[in-house]
């Protein structure tokens, strides 16, 4: 009997990942099919969890009035380098007004000007976009929304393992990190939405541990664009990690500006670092000209005082108070970090965001970069800020009727016994270890060759070889995690989760001999189109990671490199 | 061993004042806070987790928790 082993949960859509993209799937497909039995699992707190509550706030949109194809033109050519799937990024940005809409019908609070109007600003870093403004407390009326048509949650659970039944997921599994309760949720559908992987470096991003990744990957599920997860932004400060804006206001000790030096005659790059301008602050920092400081001119004004946004506001204030009281004393010199944000979201999705394994999906973060909407660059696409919870709400929009459509065809699925005991023995196995192995060390050891530069920005044959080498130590020393209770059994599989993550962008970096976007390499320092118009395709096949190079269907795109 | 690399030196919760709302423990995304059923009341368990995001500042009704971050902040480095 499988209600042995845990508590059986039978649903015809389960969604992992109680953020803004999983509530959205949530209520589209209940609008699909009211009738279909929907099922949010998350983590800690479905409506405060991911990230969209933290550092979110902005939308990039492309509006009635803006130009679709003046906007894809760019950002082909400028920002995803021929590695985009070009219909799909089409269908993105001219989905993303409708997501305004969407939130201007939830009731989330957007950005107002004083006679009401929602603001729209050019965004600066690409042409024909508008960006506008969103409050941290977004997803609590769109949970009251999903609530309201049925939707059911189930919350402080972490989903570790899917479940199979002949090549197709039908459900999931996990246990509650307050009680250890063991769960077995039986599906129709099952979609993921709980985020990327940034190995816990920056403050903000500590949630993104790329459980869902390291679960579909397990599954057999197909991974792209891997290489592409490894985001890098300068903070503003080093000692608060705060914001990170303007690296066109980056100084050497000499006083030299940083951007005019790396990136000359460059034209918009992003609010995120541009590779060169990343190693030339290594660079600058090896050869003994650091710190390297920010000094932005003063403040212009503009723009609408408070407009609307009064969690966003009590929030920035909270915060600006918290670094007046704690932080360093007026006038110290304010140092600038490069801290990896990764942003790995690479499972390989179509148009409907189904993943190559059936009754299977995966949204927002978990498959930008798979999706390949964003092309050569990490997600958020490096050179446009504001689409991190665009492409959340956008490709849930998507997934969410394709999985009730899916849903609502199947019969209900038997559970295999063997397979659920088994799974269940080994995530519970770090509770019963002898060895001393915290989650904790496994982290800090983690990110000793997932965050420096040398391995993952500036990268060759040498040190990718040498960070595969030191990730395959780390993986041997998995089976030694200790968990003294399950809050830390719960890292214990986030660490897990993120030593996969990590293997997945190495190896297929190791693949792609050329340069081209945030994939860089010393040894190939050049875009080769002759030979790398190509997706690198990663899967599991009898427990090892095999990798292909797949052609991009570049003759049927409308644009094509030119010499 | 590592060095604890922790971002938050202290939360401090008021219990005079603290009505046991919850809304810190489900405003966390982190795990930090959790339920203590004999006193009634939140407990600040695994403060080594807290990045100071302060939802659960923010969201408390009766304002009486206070979080006191660890600056500089202990930021990986990338060079």
């Amino acid at each position: 009997m499988i209600e042995e082993l845990g508590v059986v949960i039978s649903t015809d859509i389960l969604v992992i990942g109680g953020g803004i993209g999983g509530l959205v799937t949530a209520v589209k497909a209940k609008e699909e099919n009211p009738d279909a039995d929907v099922l949010i699992v998350e983590k800690q707190t479905t409506g405060w969890a991911g990230k969209a509550t933290k550092i979110g706030g902005i939308l990039a949109f492309l509006g009635p009035n803006n130009n679709g194809d003046k906007f894809l033109d760019f950002q082909i050519r400028s920002s995803g380098f021929y590695l985009n799937d070009q219909d799909l990024l089409s269908k993105y940005i001219r989905s993303s007004y409708g997501a305004i809409e969407d939130f201007e019908k939830w009731g989330t609070k957007l950005a107002r000007t004083p006679d009401g109007k929602v603001v729209a600003f050019p965004n600066n870093f690409a042409p024909e976009l508008s960006m506008t403004f969103i409050d941290i407390d977004l997803m609590l009326p769109i949970r009251a929304k999903a609530r309201q048509m049925g939707t059911k949650f189930f919350n402080k659970i972490h989903v570790v393992d899917l479940l199979k039944r002949a090549k197709r997921v039908i459900g999931a599994v996990g246990f509650d990190i307050v009680t250890g309760k063991f769960y077995i949720f039986r599906a129709k559908a099952t979609v993921l939405a709980n985020g990327s992987c940034g190995y816990k470096v920056r403050r903000f991003w500590v949630a993104g541990t790329g459980d869902g990744i390291a679960a579909a990957y397990r599954a057999g599920a197909e991974m792209r664009n891997a290489e592409y997860g490894n985001l890098y932004g300068h903070t503003v400060y080093q000692d608060t990690d705060g914001g990170m804006v303007g690296h066109q206001f980056l100084f050497n000790s000499k006083g030299e500006n940083l951007a005019q030096k790396y990136l000359p005659n460059s034209g918009p790059t992003g609010v995120f670092l541009p590779v060169p301008l990343a190693v030339g602050m290594e660079t600058e920092i090896a050869e003994g000209r650091g710190p390297i400081t920010f000094r932005p001119p003063p403040p212009q004004g503009g723009g609408y005082p408070g407009m609307g946004l009064p969690k966003l506001n009590d929030w920035s204030r909270r915060m600006a108070e918290k670094e007046a009281k704690y932080g360093l004393p007026p006038g110290t010199k304010r140092e600038i970090a490069i801290p990896l944000h990764g942003e790995t979201s690479c499972i390989k999705v179509d148009h409907e965001m189904r993943t190559s394994l059936k009754g299977l999906w995966a949204i927002g973060d978990t498959s930008y970069a798979g999706s390949a909407v964003a092309g050569a660059v990490c997600s958020p696409p490096g050179i446009t800020p504001g689409s991190g919870i665009m492409f959340a709400v956008v490709s849930a929009g998507w997934a969410g009727p394709s999985a009730a459509r899916y849903a609502k065809e199947l019969p209900k699925n038997s559970l295999d016994y063997s397979e659920t005991k088994s799974l269940k023995e080994e995530i519970f196995a770090p509770m019963h270890s002898r060895k001393a192995y915290l989650p904790g060390d496994a982290i800090s050891a983690l990110q000793e060759v997932t965050a420096p530069i040398k391995y993952n920005l500036r990268r060759n044959n040498e040190r990718l070889n040498e960070s595969i080498a030191r990730v395959k130590e780390l993986n041997e020393k998995l089976p030694e995690l200790t968990a003294k209770d399950f809050h830390y059994l719960s890292k214990c599989h986030e660490v897990k989760s993120m030593v996969l993550c990590a293997e997945l962008t190495f190896r297929s970096a190791l693949m792609r001999e050329e340069s081209r976007g945030s994939h860089f390499r010393e040894d190939f320092p050049n875009r080769d189109d002759k030979n790398w118009l190509k997706w690198v395709i990663i899967k599991q096949d009898s427990g090892k990671m095999k990798l292909k190079a797949q052609p991009i269907p570049i003759d049927k795109y409308k644009i094509k490199p030119t010499d | 061993m590592a060095e604890p690399k922790n971002w938050v030196k202290e939360i401090q919760i008021d219990f005079e004042a603290c009505k046991g709302c919850k809304s810190c423990i489900n405003a966390c995304f982190a795990d930090v806070i959790r339920w203590n059923e004999a006193e009634k009341k939140p407990v600040v368990a695994y403060p080594e987790d807290c990045v100071w995001c302060l939802a659960c500042e923010a969201g408390c009704p009766a304002q009486c928790i206070e979080v006191i971050p660890n600056i500089p902040a202990p930021l990986f480095s990338s060079y």
